[in-house]
């Protein structure tokens, strides 16, 4: 059975006229250590997409199961357990808090877990150096370039071993070779913690190293060879 | 990594958006702990001032007769008076005027507290007058010195003082010529205003004017040797002695029979004869005196003063009359007549005659005798005679029990005078009618009565408020003396008025005073503590905002909201608790700086710049509690209504309600405005038929209706975006934009022109209950009653200013008698009481009462606020409701109606029942007197004192004697020449008139000093608010910053860019000041031009431009925010 069911999925935002239809029908499903690419162009509904697989919005229609749990079900507190344990978030922007360092930012998923044990502490600082910034743990997010920080960022999204991990354009703002190293980093640490990954990306290169790829356009999701 | 940790970072990165939130919880919470400590300080400084002016003084005895010095020392050494007091002074204090010798026309100083002490009076506090100089020299405080102009001593000054007169000035034999003394005295000294300098025993916070005289000087002059009207003692320290000891002093006291007014003698066949110095014994002491005197048989008597007994046209003079039952035995009978034989007692109509007088009259039983007397109270010093006839009854033997001189109790000047034709009489006396057999039966029989009726028929003629009884006949127990027996008859002290009162503890209580004043400057400072809140929840809400991001990642990890809250509450609280602290320390400097004001700006609020800075721990406290309680309150507020944000709009760096799209708007939008129009037209129309404050009311509620169309009607446009092109042809096309920005978002525009302008409104319209009532023409219903001049004496005027004969009494001249004949003046009893107007900061406990006579009750007048009135007759006059006769109350208890003032019923009495509400008083003899409130005056110039009719006040304190407080109605134009007259002739009683205005205007003052008060630190609250308006401005530029980017990429200028923040603040400030600005006028403009209020037009308009400027200055941070943005940054969303 997969780990992460997409069951027939729309989404709808209300306007002064007719509701706006985001996404279609959206239906898919995806299994531990696997990974896939989201592309499509611009407007499409792929951070919509990736916002309802994070739970951070709800579907107006159609089931998502993670885990076998569907956390449209689940109480917001709950969901936010939900998204704490099984998910981790990588976006475009870092959103690093900047009044924490480095170890601090990607620690603050325990906070959500009830404090930060010291084993917690020690699975940030290897994150942080599997990630290649075991020497910049005190810095502040203001003290590092944009690949620092979003891999810092990647380090916090896998804190708390999540099942699903969603990237939101993880490259698109970092240079070419930044962006590379940066897609290296994701795969690499997706293959060795067997969790699933799911990139949505405008980047053809970044697509092309994933697993699978689908493609979203009018609001319909395809697969793509 | 802890949640503490996270909070403790957050804190310090964004310390400069916390700092802000900061200040405004550190005003908040400066202002309300401020408020507190003005409430602090106002008890405290009273509290102070009590301790002052009475120095260890603890409890005092103020009688209204003389008693021997002696008592006092009686009372220290008693054995246990050490253990609780530790000095006790006796003085005579009185009310006295005082009249500087130079200048033309000499300065006169009323209502001063005159003091006969010696050394002992000044070991009971400090800065007392020290060791006072016999003969002429006189003491005085720096304030009486101030009011006389006296810059050292050396001065001479005329000292008047009243006489101290036995028998009541108002009943026939009372002297109703010679009731003021004079002296003529040098100021040897002139001490402070503090410590004893400011004795007195009434709580006011007003600095009193007292003078200060030897003890044996005053004694002498006041012809009381030895004796003294007070007993001052001193606590052990400057603390109030606890309510248990009050017991201790009236059981040390031994008055003697003289200290009472009483006189104790063997009399006629052996009884004991008790007598009052007063002539008649009142009926509380006669009641005392029943209930000491035991099971002993005890006959009242109550002789009389006969101008004329008379048979036909026979008469005999000047004779007694005594009132008795007859008994048939010793010591009190019997009466026997010619034959030997007891005379039975008489009956309804008949009298008896001793046989002196029945065979100088011819007379026999069944003859009628006519008696002539006067009527046994004389008010306005007019004795009037009246007869009676009796049916002669029996003819009794002047022998044995008829022949008794102690019938008549003593009478100064008329007992003790050797021929009836010396008598010094205070009534109408002809001493041609003095015929030789009358003097001969004088010189045998001295003042024995020619005539007997019965003690009912007597009681029924004779008695009066000052008593029924002028005889209590005991008789003696086998082989008692009268020494034994004045000694063993051991009466309660306070019903003849020795009294000790708890001074400095019913102090200590008034000084909690009437007005909260803690409250009152809470809700003055409202305006500041609301902008200050509004601060907080700008700031806090423009610091979570520019975090959403952060708050968005937190969420996306897995923190649900209540963490999250819990979070940045604690934050919240962290900068609250810190804020508040700070705010405290603040709240001193602003509690300073309300005090500052009320010593000068405000100082008609309280008369005298007495107050110093008090604060409690309490205070400080409740302070520090309510500032953190409000602020964090208000900032959890902010969180919760943030918490539906989705993670994904605060990762976007979105609020919920940043942006709203214009939409359909509910019906009631459109009609409304209209509407609220058209019932302020309807409400100015009506208002012309209202009374003064009504209308006041209306039109401000006119205002009000025209402020809530205007902002709905701008609501509307916003809302439809209804603000022009935003690109148009032509210039200012900035303008446009401006104008369009800050339509941008409608919610949030609307609230911040309706905050400044409703708040410009309530500042300006309360303008509207500024009085200015110096200019109010005399009218009979309004608060002056028609009356043109007040005028108040220190001693009773007993003569009628309204006739004649009382003018001619009164000693006025030809010229201001003929002036006089054109007016007509009512006098008013006073019963001398705590001031209970606005003017007094103390919690009145006896406040003064005043007794309207018969003909201003039927006058009518003055505005009322409510009444009891049920007939037409009341309603048209609710005077009358007066009259009406003490009805019970739920438990009994009669309930003697009473007026007074609305002002003072509710602030200083708190009686906020109003008519209906009862008020419990003490008389003289410490009996309660339980009042009803039968109607209510508006704005009157009774504000302080309690109404009650004349006879009612008379019955419950009979010893009030004369008039001391007149209502004078004259023609404007001659208000000046008949006060004139009045204070020339009358000065010698310690008059002064004031114009009704200036009363009115002295009150009034108060108000509208609370008034300009809450003007004042509304526009402060104003002022704090338009930095909430640029707070206000710089969340719009945060939001809008890529949209400005743009602005910028198109090629607008930096400086462009800022003038159009700088015009949308403008804009919207201008909206809201027009707003308020124009329905404050509609709320006040018909009453100025009415000329009842009194606007300070000035004073407004500076502090609304300051306002304006301000406002401007502070919208300059969204300008500098605007500038200083990145561009490319901000194009990214960075």
């Amino acid at each position: 059975m997969s780990d992460l069911i997409v069951d027939n999925v729309t989404k709808e935002y209300p306007t002064r006229s007719d509701p706006l239809v985001v996404l279609r029908g959206i239906s898919f499903d995806l299994q531990s250590g696997r990974n896939l690419a989201i592309v499509g162009p611009s407007g499409s509904g792929k951070t919509t997409l990736l916002n309802l697989l994070g739970a951070l919005e709800s579907a107006t229609s159609g089931t998502i199961r993670l885990d076998g749990q569907n956390p449209a079900t689940l109480s917001d507190k709950d969901v936010s357990v939900f998204r704490n344990h099984k998910i981790g978030f990588v976006f475009q922007e870092h959103h690093l808090l900047p009044q924490c360092s480095v170890l601090e930012n990607v620690l603050i998923p325990t906070i959500a877990g009830g404090g930060t044990k010291p084993s917690d502490i020690d699975r940030a600082r290897g994150l942080l150096d599997r990630v290649g910034l075991g020497d910049r743990l005190d810095h502040r997010p203001a003290e590092l370039s944009g690949g620092q920080r979003q891999r810092t960022a990647i380090a916090r999204a896998l804190i708390r071993l999540p099942v699903l991990v969603l990237a939101d354009e993880p490259t698109g703002n970092l240079d070419q070779s930044t962006a590379a190293q940066v897609a290296d980093l994701l795969l690499e640490l997706q293959e060795a913690e067997r969790n699933m990954l799911i990139t949505v990306t405008h980047s053809a290169a970044l697509a092309r190293r994933m697993q699978r790829r689908m493609e979203l356009d009018d609001g319909r999701l395809r697969e793509v060879a | 990594m802890s949640s503490l940790r996270l909070v403790f970072l957050s804190l310090i990165h964004y310390s400069r958006n916390n700092l802000a939130v900061g200040f405004g919880v550190a005003v908040a919470t400066a202002v309300l702990a401020g408020a507190l400590l003005v409430g602090d300080s106002m008890r405290g400084s009273l509290r102070s001032l009590t301790l002052d002016r009475l120095g260890r003084i603890d409890q005092a005895l103020v009688a209204e007769g003389f008693f021997r010095e002696i008592l006092c020392d009686q009372l220290a050494a008693a054995e246990e008076f050490p253990r609780t007091f530790s000095e006790s002074a006796p003085a005579i204090l009185l009310s006295a005027s005082i009249e500087s010798a130079r200048g033309e026309p000499p300065l006169r100083a009323n209502r001063v507290n005159l003091i006969g002490c010696d050394d002992r009076f000044s070991q009971l506090g400090p800065s007392g007058p020290g060791q006072l100089v016999g003969g002429s020299g006189i003491t005085i405080n720096q304030a009486l010195a101030d009011a006389l102009e006296i810059a050292g001593p050396g001065q001479e000054v005329l000292l008047r003082l009243p006489n101290a007169a036995s028998i009541p000035s108002d009943s026939p034999l009372g002297n109703k010529e010679e009731t003021i003394r004079r002296a003529r005295l040098t100021v040897s000294r002139i001490i402070p205003n503090e410590g004893l300098g400011r004795f007195g025993l009434r709580a006011s916070q007003s600095v009193p004017k007292n003078a200060f005289v030897p003890l044996g000087w005053l004694q002498e002059r006041l012809e009381q040797p030895g004796k003294a009207n007070a007993i001052l003692i001193a606590g052990r320290d400057d603390s109030a002695s606890p309510a248990e000891v009050d017991a201790l002093l009236p059981g040390w006291l031994r008055p003697a029979a003289e200290d009472l007014g009483l006189s104790i003698a063997v009399a006629g066949e052996g009884y004991f004869n008790i007598t009052s110095q007063r002539m008649m014994i009142d009926a509380a002491a006669e009641q005392e005196l029943l209930r000491a005197v035991g099971d002993r048989p005890v006959q009242p008597a109550l002789t009389y003063l006969a101008n004329a007994i008379a048979l036909e046209k026979r008469e005999i003079p000047y004779s007694t009359v005594t009132a008795i039952d007859f008994a048939p035995n010793r010591p009190f009978g019997p009466f026997l007549d010619p034959s030997g034989q007891p005379v039975a007692p008489l009956g309804q109509g008949e009298i008896a005659l001793n046989a002196w007088a029945a065979e100088d009259l011819g007379a026999k039983p069944g003859d009628t005798i006519r008696l002539r007397y006067f009527e046994p109270e004389s008010p306005d010093g007019q004795v009037r005679e009246t007869s009676a006839e009796f049916r002669l009854a029996a003819i009794v033997k002047l022998e044995g029990a008829a022949a008794d001189p102690h019938f008549t109790p003593e009478v100064r000047g008329v007992t003790d005078v050797p021929s009836i034709g010396e008598w010094d009489a205070p009534f109408p006396f002809d001493a041609r009618k003095i015929r030789k057999k009358d003097e001969a039966y004088w010189d045998e029989h001295r003042a024995t009565p020619k005539a007997f009726v019965s003690l009912a028929t007597g009681r029924r003629l004779w008695s009066s408020r000052f008593g029924r009884t002028t005889n209590l006949r005991v008789e003696p127990r086998g082989g008692e003396t009268v020494e034994a027996f004045a000694g063993r008859l051991d009466p309660d002290p306070a019903a003849f008025g020795l009294r000790f009162q708890p001074v400095k503890r019913m102090g200590l209580a008034a000084a909690a005073g009437t007005t909260p004043f803690n409250v009152l400057f809470l809700a003055f400072s409202f305006f500041v503590i609301a902008a200050a809140l509004m601060l907080v929840v700008l700031l806090f809400r423009l610091g979570i905002e520019q975090r959403a991001e952060s708050i968005g990642i937190l969420r996306a990890v897995g923190l649900d909201r209540g963490r999250i809250i819990r979070l940045l509450a604690a934050e919240g609280l962290a900068v609250a608790a810190l804020a508040a602290a700070a705010g405290v320390g603040l709240g001193l400097g602003y509690a300073a700086l309300m005090l500052a004001g009320l010593k000068t700006w405000w100082l008609a609020a309280v008369v005298t710049p007495f107050l110093q800075l008090h604060a409690s721990a309490a205070s400080l406290a409740i302070g520090y509690g309510c500032g953190l309680a409000v602020c964090f309150g208000t900032i959890f507020w902010t969180l919760w209504r943030a918490r539906r944000t989705s993670a994904s709009r605060l990762l976007g760096g979105e609020f919920a309600d940043q942006y709203v799209q214009p939409g359909r708007q509910a019906a009631w939008t459109r009609w409304l405005p209209p509407a609220l129009v058209a019932a302020a037209v309807a409400i100015g129309l009506s208002a012309r038929s209202l009374s003064e404050d009504a209308r006041a009311g209306a039109f401000f509620a006119a205002g009000a209706a025209v402020l809530a169309a205007g902002l709905l009607w701008v609501r509307r446009r916003l809302r439809h975006q209804a603000t022009g092109p935003a690109v148009a042809a032509g210039r200012g096309g900035l303008l446009r934009l401006a104008l369009r920005g800050a339509a941008r978002n409608p919610a949030r525009s609307t609230l911040s022109i309706g905050l400044i302008a409703s708040t410009s409104f309530l500042i300006v319209a309360t303008s509207a209950f500024h009085l200015d009532l110096t200019r109010l023409a005399p009218r009979l219903d309004s608060g002056n009653g028609g009356f043109a001049l007040v005028a108040e004496s220190d001693q009773p005027i007993l003569h009628d200013p309204n006739t004649g004969d009382g003018r001619f009494a009164l000693a006025f001249s030809e010229a201001d008698s003929r002036l006089l004949q054109s007016t007509r003046s009512f006098g008013l009893r006073v019963k001398s009481g705590d001031d209970a107007s606005c003017l007094n900061l103390y919690q009145p406990l006896e406040p003064r009462m005043l007794g309207v006579p018969e003909d201003f009750r039927r006058r009518g007048g003055f505005a009322w606020t409510a009444s009891a009135a049920r007939t037409p007759e009341e309603k048209a006059n609710p005077w009358l409701l007066l009259e009406k006769p003490a009805e019970p109350d739920a438990d009994g208890t009669p309930c003697v109606p009473v007026v007074l003032d609305n002002n003072t019923a509710m602030y200083a009495l708190h009686l906020y029942g109003g008519v209906g509400e009862t008020y419990d008083i003490t008389d003289d003899r410490g009996r309660t007197i339980r009042l009803r409130i039968v109607g209510l005056l508006k704005n009157s110039i009774f504000q302080g004192d309690l109404i009650l009719a004349e006879e009612r006040l008379l019955e419950h304190f009979p010893l009030v004697s004369g008039r001391r407080f007149f209502l004078i109605e004259c023609d404007p134009q001659k208000a000046g020449d008949v006060a004139a007259a009045w204070n020339r002739t009358l000065g010698d009683f310690g008059l002064g008139t004031e114009t009704t205005g200036e009363r009115l205007a002295s009150f009034s003052a108060v108000q509208n000093t609370y008034l300009s008060a809450f003007q004042s630190l509304g526009a402060l609250g104003l002022l704090l608010g338009t930095f909430g308006l640029a707070a206000v401005q710089l969340r719009n530029v945060l939001e809008r910053r890529r949209e400005l980017a743009l602005l910028r990429a198109a090629g607008f200028r930096r400086a462009a860019l800022g003038w159009m923040v700088l015009m949308e603040n403008a804009l919207l400030l201008a909206a809201g000041l027009a707003c308020g600005l124009l329905a404050a006028a509609l709320a006040v403009l018909p009453h100025l031009l009415a000329g009842a209020a009194a606007a300070p037009i000035r004073s407004l308009a500076a502090m609304l431009l300051v306002i304006l400027l301000v406002g401007l200055l502070a919208s300059l941070l969204a300008v500098r925010a605007t500038l200083r943005a990145p561009l490319v940054a901000a194009l990214r969303g960075e």
